[in-house]
């Protein structure tokens, strides 16, 4: 039995992985040598997910909420993967999310996407005395060479007088949303 | 006469400056670091053909037991739209080599009544497990960094990995991945 690879395209990145991973850094490259050897991966080169859709939000006054995201070049998010909520005692109200390119998917029928960015407004109601407000967004995007990212979850603590904190998106257990119907 | 070290002076001047300004356009033109998306395997194939996901009965389906075969393990879920274009081709490959040393698996990082919508909206001549949660797990220990999908896993019939990809595969390239490494 030979390890083959079939002519990787001209956006991927072919990584042989030596059987004993000599300078691997840290645990993973440790535990990577006792583990398979010699497979040959075939990958393209992509970007992070919280590189590729970038995740701010905002308080535009203390009813409205604005969440952005910027898309890098190659990559699309999906309108109708959108979540957002607020901590308690907010609630967020239906978001005006702007139109995006329609497609008609063979599988998924009519879709729209946003390339380049998207900026969704949401009403905010019982935004408590501090005029704090704590949101989370769950996201889903892909890129054009062909693979979709998981579900993104996206977080922020914002307040009137315009600071945010935002923590980076983390991948979201598929559990808490694909359980759900 | 006198002017002359003047002006070269001037000169070095105006090209360190436009150097520097090159450069500092330069490193913020810099796309944003690209980490490679494929990481070494934190699994043994011991372990690989050790792990077991559900099937659409709920009735739990080691992957050893295709130990023998040449067995390609394809993560993928109902809301990736690669994943589901790439799936006639795994399907007409298994139907293709029915009867032989080939077996192909898909495992979704999905919800089990999820599959089986689809199954019955597109239904496929090769095993669906689901796990909602462990299937993008274990494909990360595989080496899929990121979760990203496809992500498809090819093991020799000694169980060994012989080649991982993201992203989906032509079919002439599986055809030829196959054909060169199915027991005869």
């Amino acid at each position: 039995m030979t390890t083959k690879l079939f002519v990787p395209s001209m956006l991927c990145l072919l990584l042989a992985v030596p059987s004993t991973h000599a300078g691997s850094p840290g645990a993973a490259g440790a535990q990577a040598a006792k583990a398979s050897k010699a497979p040959a991966i075939e990958a393209p080169e992509l970007l992070d997910p919280e590189v590729a859709f970038r995740f701010s939000a905002k308080l535009l006054d203390a009813k409205t909420l604005e969440v952005r995201y910027a898309i890098a070049d190659g990559y699309y998010m999906y309108k109708d993967k959108f979540k957002f909520s607020a901590a308690a005692p907010a609630a967020l109200g239906k978001a005006s999310i702007p139109k995006g390119d329609v497609k008609d998917d063979p599988n998924f029928g009519r879709v729209e996407t946003y390339r380049s960015g998207v900026a969704v407004k949401l009403p905010v109601a019982g935004l408590p005395q501090d005029g704090k407000l704590s949101v989370t967004v769950i996201s889903q995007g892909c890129a054009d060479v062909g693979v979709c990212y998981p579900p993104l979850t996206s977080k922020a603590t914002l307040d009137l007088k315009g600071s945010s904190s935002e923590t980076p998106s983390a991948a979201k257990p598929l559990s808490s949303i694909l359980n759900k119907p | 006469m006198s002017k002359r070290p003047l002006l070269a002076l001037g000169a070095v001047i105006l090209a360190l400056a436009g150097v520097s300004i090159w450069l500092d356009q330069a490193f913020k033109a810099a796309p944003a670091p690209v980490a490679s998306n494929a990481v070494p395997a934190t699994i043994g194939d011991g372990a690989v053909m050790a792990a077991s996901f559900p099937d659409l009965e709920g009735r739990p389906q080691p992957l050893g037991q295709w130990q023998g075969k040449l067995l390609v393990v394809n993560f993928w879920a109902t809301w990736c739209a690669p994943c589901r274009e790439e799936m006639p081709i795994f399907d007409k490959l298994q139907a293709q080599y029915a009867g032989k040393k080939l077996q192909i698996v898909g495992i979704a990082a999905d919800t089990v009544p999820k599959v089986q919508e689809f199954q019955k909206q597109t239904p496929v001549r090769y095993p669906l497990l689901a796990d909602s949660t462990g299937a993008l797990e274990f494909s990360k220990r595989l080496g899929n960094r990121l979760g990203l999908l496809p992500h498809t896993v090819i093991f020799g019939p000694d169980g060994k990995q012989i080649l991982a990809k993201l992203g989906p595969f032509t079919e002439p390239e599986l055809a030829a991945i196959i054909a060169e490494n199915v027991p005869k």
